[in-house]
């Protein structure tokens, strides 16, 4: 690698800056980095106190400084790991625009489970992530026409009341988490036999 | 290394590095709101860029994750502002700063580097055409760096 460093004297570390070709594969391992980190505690009440006020490791830190990833960099993070494919492809997901700087609007693939009527379909969905995501859930909407029970029928979009990953929405889930149950959905006993709609037909 | 945080927060907010200002998020002190002036000199002059710099839990054991969310015309810096810088990644070093990190992408945009490109489309210019890729730079920093 050339040492391109271009800092200058004064103000250089032991570090030299130089640039390199392509991202860390290391960043998207990291799914779980909204654990959050007990804080200092120089406060505890003092022992005066009635008892019952005392910090006790079964009650909650009452001081909890939110040490979570935020929307950006858990989005891009997504987003490597998406690009490298996830499990076994039949779930794949990547950004509708490579130059959208917010990264809000995606692009899913789910291809039909085997031995249902949807194998060797093709589904086409959009998510979108807002600006509160991943605290808030993402929104859903087929492309492709398919006939599941938490699918409108008339535009496509996925009720998220009647889907558990998005029902029981929680940061800690992921664009990937969505599909991956949304396959299981259409792999499910009620859901496998549904008459659907012609193949390749969109809302 | 928990202690470390605030003391160094607190360092880069009162004692700024010239061109460069940070300033943690009220309700997360691990994210900062990064404004890099673009050196003097470089086509990037003038130019005011909008990072976002998250320190990790991992941290200082692991980089701080930084990102542009100007839009900049830089071989090393990709559409969605993603730096390509090594002590982001395996030159990282514990003993390395928040201000080391920021002073450094400050030098990245002096120094461009389209041998090793992230941009690859940018780097080709930039390789072919310098002074027609710098113009190219210059107007992108006017547009958008300001």
């Amino acid at each position: 690698m050339s040492a391109k460093g271009a800092l200058s004297p004064a103000r250089t570390t032991n570090a030299q800056a130089n640039v390199c070709h392509s991202l860390p594969p290391s960043s998207s391992a990291a799914c779980n980095r909204n654990r959050h980190r007990p804080p200092p505690r120089p406060s505890h009440p003092p022992s005066t106190l009635n008892p019952i006020f005392k910090w006790s490791p079964l009650l909650p830190p009452r001081h909890h400084p939110p040490n979570k990833v935020p929307r950006n960099f858990r989005l891009l993070e997504e987003l490597e790991k998406g690009e490298k494919g996830i499990g076994d492809g039949s779930c794949s997901y990547g950004l509708e625009d490579g130059d959208d700087i917010l990264m809000s609007n995606w692009n899913g693939t789910i291809i039909g489970p085997g031995h249902t009527v949807h194998e060797n379909r093709i589904y086409s969905l959009k998510i979108f992530c807002g600006p509160s995501y991943p605290d808030a859930r993402p929104d859903v909407q087929f492309i492709s026409r398919v006939n599941l029970p938490f699918v409108d029928q008339t535009n496509g979009k996925v009720d998220w009341t009647k889907l558990p990953v998005l029902a029981n929405w929680s940061r800690n889930l992921s664009i990937e988490n969505v599909l991956v149950e949304i396959r299981k959905e259409m792999a499910s006993f009620n859901n496998r036999k549904l008459p659907q709609p012609p193949e390749g037909s969109t809302f | 290394m928990q202690t470390a945080l605030p003391k160094e927060t607190e360092r880069l907010v009162a004692d700024p590095a010239p061109g460069i200002s940070a300033s943690p998020h009220e309700d997360n002190l691990r994210y900062f709101d990064v404004v890099i002036e673009g050196p003097s000199g470089s086509p990037f002059q003038n130019g005011k860029f909008k990072l976002e710099l998250f320190l990790p839990e991992e941290y200082p054991m692991a980089p701080p994750k930084v990102r542009f969310l100007t839009k900049i015309y830089h071989p090393n810096i990709d559409k969605l502002g993603r730096i390509c810088l090594d002590i982001l990644k395996d030159k990282w070093s514990p003993a390395l700063q928040i201000r080391t990190v920021l002073l450094s992408i400050q030098a990245l945009l002096s120094s461009p580097n389209p041998d090793d490109p992230l941009a690859t489309d940018v780097a080709k210019h930039y390789k072919e055409d310098e002074k027609d890729a710098q113009r190219v730079s210059r107007e992108w920093t006017e547009k958008y760096a300001v």
